[in-house]
């Protein structure tokens, strides 16, 4: 077992079988992803220009480090890249505008902020997700890295999220609560548009997607479980029927931020297999519970906290909750460990090498 | 007349706004005092849905349209309120914002929400606000409070650097309170913040509390 590929130790994993230690799936804000090249004497990869940009940049640094996964996505097309437009504001290929604040872009303007009926999504010019060029980066990683390490195609922001930042985020929550129709057309859209870039990266042999948009809060769900049946479950459970329908054996994972207790069970029903990022700090996300209730009918992924023990913690604090983690989570099988989110700039170098020491050198 | 306060509270609560402005108007039409109204038929009723949303029984978009529906009520009353032989008890004046470098706002907007709908005077200054901000818009609008909002551990330090301007500043009789994902009431205390909001309906008492004992 101690000569498992990085691809076979994932893969095997996510079948549910015991390996040496558990794959290893980190990613890193372009600060963070700055200070470990200079650390580590390597060259920094500027981030790819895609909406996903964190989860598949910075793959040469991260393999290097340890990471057994690659993430791929799509990426903006040839004809229509991330502009600057004036000072610090950029618009991207779907209209979003964002201002550069420095550490973090922030949103500047919603495309679709005044939209009120379905005709104003159906005149909307959407982006063409089979555009010239999409794709190249995802082929360029996986032609470079796929036969070593898991693909996992990059699909957060899958409809949900990617539907307020076309018109912002209280009048979405608003005009679903309110049932307003264009609401639900404007879902139906960027989903279609995001399944077939999702099907395509399975098609280009993708080993896990990775799809996802953040229905939770530190303090339990964003919406209620009954609206997020009747919305949103009904949706989640066509892509997934899309995704299989490319490759049956497809391993589907859905991050979803924050305490989401609630649907979890839902989503193990529609044909989820693998749970993210598992926050530890929001509440009753706990790992033993999960393991307990869902371990039969999902694997997790995530479950190391960046609200506290990543930033703030010692080494030996790291240590620990690697192995406790691992112990829980990871028993027979079923675990890929990673931050319950990209690792942000104000987590110390030493801190991300004691967290892949950790796991790296793991013993029951 | 008699107004059927325990109606408008539940159109208040599920933010049927045409209702809500319908029975407030009929209110002010039959001469109840303006006072009544408000505290009776729409503060009430937003007080029940801050204590469900802290609960876990009612969710995000549902407090947005109550705070919509409220918001519809309050336009009726507020011409009245500012005539003189009204006077309804103002709270108090909060200048509230999320600190730099954040864009989370959800959160800091839903305390805005049921701090207006419990009386008090709230002006939101947005996201991404410096110490600069926040102190020029205190003294703008003479402000009891300072609440200040932050989802992340990179961005929730500056929470400190705002505290420390106030105190620099010689502003101590203005009150500061947090919120966010990552702060607690130690992180508070770290910063010599008057206090923490752990929700909504919460960060409401809390502001109450900070003004009685102000006054007293
Ligand atoms: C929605 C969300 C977003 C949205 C924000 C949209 C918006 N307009 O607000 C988007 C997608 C844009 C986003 C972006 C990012 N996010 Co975000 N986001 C969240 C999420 C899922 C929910 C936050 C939310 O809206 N909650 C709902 C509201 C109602 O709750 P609340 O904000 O906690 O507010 C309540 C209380 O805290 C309190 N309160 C709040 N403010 C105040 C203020 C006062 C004065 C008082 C008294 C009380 C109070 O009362 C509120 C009402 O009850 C959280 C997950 C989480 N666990 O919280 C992550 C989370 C906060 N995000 C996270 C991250 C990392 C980011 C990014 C940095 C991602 C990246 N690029 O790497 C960016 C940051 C961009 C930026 N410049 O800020 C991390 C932070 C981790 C950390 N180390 O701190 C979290 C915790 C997710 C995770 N998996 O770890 N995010």
């Amino acid at each position: 077992m101690t000569n498992l590929t990085p691809k076979q130790r994932t893969m095997l994993a996510m079948n549910k079988q015991e390996v040496d230690r558990p794959p290893i799936f980190v990613t890193l804000t372009p600060q963070a992803a700055k200070k470990l090249s200079d650390h580590m004497g390597l060259p920094y990869e500027e981030p790819l220009d895609s909406m996903l940009s964190t989860r598949i940049s910075h793959m040469d640094l991260l393999t290097k480090l340890g990471n057994d996964c690659v993430g791929i996505a799509g990426c903006a097309p040839k004809n229509s890249p991330t502009r600057v437009l004036k000072d610090n504001i950029l618009v991207n290929e779907w209209g979003m505008k964002f201002v550069d604040v420095g550490i973090y872009f922030e949103f500047y303007e919603y495309p679709l902020a005044n939209a009120s009926t379905v005709e104003d999504i159906e005149n909307y010019p959407w982006p063409d997700p089979y555009a010239d060029r999409r794709f190249d980066a995802a082929q360029k990683a996986i032609d470079k890295y796929g036969e070593k390490y898991a693909i996992v195609a990059d699909l957060e922001t899958a409809f949900f999220e990617t539907a307020w930042y076309m018109v912002g985020m209280e009048k979405l929550l608003m005009s679903l609560a309110l049932e307003e129709e264009y609401a639900f057309a404007l879902l139906d859209k960027i989903m279609g548009i995001n399944t077939k870039i999702g099907m395509k990266l399975i098609e280009m042999g993708a080993d896990i997607i990775w799809a996802g948009d953040d229905f939770g809060t530190q303090r339990g769900m964003m919406v209620s479980p009954d609206m997020w049946r009747e919305v949103f479950k009904p949706r989640i459970k066509w892509m997934f029927e899309q995704f299989r329908s490319v490759n049956p054996d497809i391993k589907i994972a859905w991050h979803s931020c924050g305490s989401i207790l609630p649907i979890i069970g839902d989503f193990a029903e529609i044909g989820l297999d693998i749970l993210n990022p598992i926050q530890p700090l929001a509440e009753g996300m706990t790992p033993e519970y999960l393991k307990e209730n869902h371990g039969h009918e999902l694997c997790f992924f995530g479950g190391i906290d960046i609200q506290h023990l990543m930033p703030h913690g010692t080494v030996e604090e790291i240590q620990k909750e690697v192995k406790r983690r691992i112990d829980i989570l990871g028993e027979k099988g079923g675990y890929i460990i990673a931050p319950a989110h990209n690792i942000q700039d104000d987590t110390p170098v030493e801190n991300i090498l004691a967290f892949y020491d950790a796991v790296k050198n793991y013993k029951k | 007349m008699k107004i059927d306060y325990a109606l408008l509270n539940q159109y208040v609560y599920e933010g049927k706004a045409p209702k809500v402005k319908e029975m407030v108007q009929e209110a002010i039409d039959a001469g109840i005092p303006v006072a009544e109204i408000l505290e009776e038929g729409l503060i009430a009723g937003m007080s029940v849905l801050g204590e469900d949303f802290k609960h876990n029984i009612r969710y995000v978009p549902e407090v947005l349209i109550a705070a919509r529906a409220m918001k519809a009520g309050q336009e009726l009353l507020k011409p009245l309120l500012a005539t003189a032989d009204v006077k309804a008890k103002k709270k108090g004046v909060i200048v509230i914002g999320t600190v730099k470098g954040d864009l989370h706002d959800i959160g800091k907007n839903l305390v805005t929400m049921m701090a207006e709908g419990a009386g008090f005077e709230v002006y939101d200054i947005g996201i991404d606000k410096s110490d600069n901000d926040f102190v020029e818009a205190a003294l703008k609008y003479n402000a009891d409070i300072i609440g200040m909002s932050a989802l992340l551990t990179t961005t929730m330090p500056y929470m400190k650097t705002v505290v420390e301007r106030f105190k620099a500043e010689k502003l101590d009789h203005i009150k500061i309170v947090i919120g966010g994902a990552p702060i607690n009431s130690q992180y508070a205390k770290d910063i010599n913040a008057d206090g923490f909001g752990p929700d909504a309906a919460s960060s409401v008492s809390l502001f109450e509390s900070l003004i009685s004992a102000k006054a007293s």
